[in-house]
């Protein structure tokens, strides 16, 4: 009998199968149901599938951090993705849910009648930014029973909140809400929420301030531990690591000594990897990828307190170039390597969607092998010396085109662009507004054209979109509206 | 270890229902146990190794395998695991060699893990893994008479969860 092996040789089995016929067979009874729930089974299919490019594993996020039953929804979800998306053609966005979102009283001029909606891992519900009160809405699909399961209390010394940055990360039966908070003074916090899905309550975990040279104009990224912040077009990039309150501002600049503006910013584990262009060089559009060790700029800093006297100059040492059509640019920029592979020779993969005013978008992807052998732990002088950095080898290994995008009606550049992979076949999307028109998303994949049209009023704008259900979300006036890709 | 002497020498097993099999040494040491044991009584001895955990009609299919696969070069260590894994494929030969009844594969399966035969072990535990790939799981259950012995809550919770993995 099957079952008259030792269990041993049936996890071997086991670890022979496909995520799919491993579900199968712990639907068979209660004893393969408990062999098919071993962690070391999940990790080696995941390690199999190579699914750190999806958005089931962001690289912030190490994998010894996931809950074994965490891990095998976001396994089941990553095949099911991979899956999904195997087709060609043309996508398109069908309108999944219209919901309406009570105005609140508006007592602020500051504030925006508009909502901004954020869909949460899983695409069931949603966070809204709702005139300064933050609301959790349940938004299960084809559901018209939309209900607001919590809200915050804006009555605390902080106040309203203006604006959120952040991430929503689902636990076991919890989801955790960490985020940047920036309040009608343009003070920041960092507040982390614990929303308990069995008891429908939500409370503070942690809140921190930010430092008041933060202002509200930057933009916030936050990857676990650390926050980047840096405002597109300025020189400096700020790095804070909130758990130790350990901070650095680093400004970049080229071999020749000039200043280095940063388009984009973003962490790969804990490498800082910048993106942007010098500041005499607009006319040649080139984009400039720097990279560097946080830890490395963290340890240099002497005082969380201090004020700007600390920069760190980093000199750039590597430069790839990505030649445009003209104009300026505006760019959306991801990064990915799999985090759980401790393999140091493992190449990141980063995207560069960019731009220009030439009403073309240009996608490029590049693969980045860090050379990390001569990271010297050991300097502590504040420049950091040429042999300090990460060696970078880039390869352009993608290029598309779209000669049409979504601001081709608009004489402004206004525009942003949210970017992530959908799994290792569909590479990446992008989708761009523009606040001055109707909402528009084009995007251009390596495989796949997808397009729509957002009708909304004048204030109607993309907020979120969220991969693992294929959804994004939009807000207007007293409405949030989700679309979903067929 | 492997000298000149060692190809014509000779192996004496003997099996838990007492039967006696005399084969090449290369042959008898495609098993790590055997050859360990071998390692372990010295050369000198004519001695008789005996195996508790296998019957005869199994060895005999065993030493089949091992016979025909006595030229292989020997598996390194664990680097081949990467290529070990995922690939279903089952060589022509040993194909054939594994078309039995399901008693006789958990047998074989059962007397590699215990001969520490890892090629043995692979192709066996791979044909049981290709035996449940594409199935659901009632199929599953009667190729391999598993009882379901989830509760209909549990069924319904365990149906939920997959249901929802495949939605999409």
């Amino acid at each position: 009998m099957l079952l008259g092996l030792p269990s041993e040789l049936l996890s071997h089995v086991c670890a022979m199968l496909e995520v799919p016929d491993v579900l199968q067979l712990s639907s068979t009874c209660r004893y393969f149901s408990h062999l098919c729930s071993q962690r070391s089974l999940w990790l080696n299919l995941l390690d199999e599938l190579d699914f750190y490019e999806t958005p089931d594993f962001p690289p912030h996020r190490a994998i010894s951090s996931y809950s074994t039953k965490e891990l095998r929804i976001r396994t089941i979800n990553a095949v099911n993705i991979a899956r999904s998306s195997r087709g060609d053609g043309m996508l398109r966005f069908s309108h999944l849910n219209r919901i309406h979102i009570p105005v609140r009283e508006q007592t602020d001029e500051l504030l925006v009648r508009k909502v901004d909606p954020l869909l949460l891992p899983g695409g069931q519900r949603m966070l809204v930014n709702n005139q300064g009160y933050l609301e959790l809405w349940s938004v299960a699909k084809f559901d018209s029973e939309h209900h607001c399961l919590w809200q915050t209390n804006p009555t605390n010394d902080f106040g309203k909140v203006v604006s959120f940055h952040g991430e929503v990360v689902e636990c076991d039966t919890a989801i955790v809400i960490a985020g940047i908070f920036v309040n009608a003074r343009s003070h920041l916090r960092l507040r982390v929420y614990r929303f308990d899905e069995e008891s429908q309550q939500c409370r503070l975990a942690t809140e921190t301030e930010l430092p008041a040279s933060v202002h509200a104009s930057h933009v916030p990224k936050l990857y676990g531990k650390f926050i980047l912040i840096y405002r597109s077009g300025l020189l400096e990039v700020s790095i804070f690591d909130w758990a130790s309150k350990r901070r650095n501002t680093v400004t970049f600049t080229d071999a020749h000594g000039e200043d280095f503006q940063i388009k984009s910013a973003l962490l790969i584990e804990d490498i800082l990897v910048a993106i942007g262009d010098c500041s005499d060089d607009h006319q040649s559009n080139t984009i400039r990828i720097f990279s560097v060790r946080v830890e490395r700029l963290l340890s240099n800093n002497r005082d969380s307190d201090a004020d700007n006297e600390d920069y760190t100059s980093v000199r750039i040492h590597h430069l790839q170039l990505l030649h445009g059509t003209g104009g300026r640019w505006g760019f959306a920029v991801n990064a990915f390597r799999p985090s759980w592979k401790r393999r140091s020779n493992v190449p990141i993969e980063i995207f560069v969607v960019a731009l220009g005013q030439s009403r073309k978008m240009t996608m490029h992807s590049f693969r980045l092998q860090l050379d990390t052998s001569n990271n010297d732990e050991t300097q502590t002088t504040v420049t950091i010396p040429a042999s300090g950095f990460l060696r970078m080898h880039l390869k352009e290994t993608s290029r598309a085109v779209c000669t049409q995008h979504p601001l081709a009606i608009s004489n402004s550049l206004s525009y942003s662009g949210l970017f992530f992979t959908l799994s290792p076949t569909f590479k990446c999307f992008a989708a761009f507004h523009d606040d001055a028109q109707p909402s528009a998303i084009h995007a251009k994949t390596s495989e796949l054209l997808l397009e729509g049209l957002v009708h909304g009023n004048k204030n109607s704008a993309l907020v979120s979109i969220e991969p693992r259900s294929n959804a994004i979300s939009v807000g207007s006036e007293g409405m949030a509206s989700i679309l979903r890709i067929n | 270890m492997s000298t000149t002497e060692d190809k014509t020498r000779k192996v004496k097993l003997v099996t838990s229902d007492n039967e006696e099999f005399e084969v090449d040494w290369e042959v008898a040491t495609r098993s790590v146990l055997i050859k360990h044991m071998l390692e372990d009584i010295g050369e000198s001895e004519e001695q008789a190794i005996p195996l508790p955990n296998v019957t005869a009609n199994v060895l005999k299919k065993v030493l089949e395998w091992c016979e025909h696969h006595r030229k292989d070069p020997e598996p390194a260590p664990e680097s081949s695991d990467d290529n070990r894994k995922r690939t279903l494929e089952i060589g022509d030969w040993d194909a054939k060699f594994i078309q039995v009844d399901q008693e006789m594969l958990f047998e074989i399966i059962l007397a590699a893990n215990y001969l520490d035969i890892k090629a043995l072990l692979d192709v066996g535990c791979k044909t049981v893994a290709n035996m449940i790939k594409g199935k659901q799981p009632e199929e599953i259950r009667k190729m391999f008479n598993i009882v379901n012995d989830f509760t209909p809550e549990e069924e319904a919770q365990i149906k939920k969860e997959n249901e929802w993995a495949e939605d999409r």
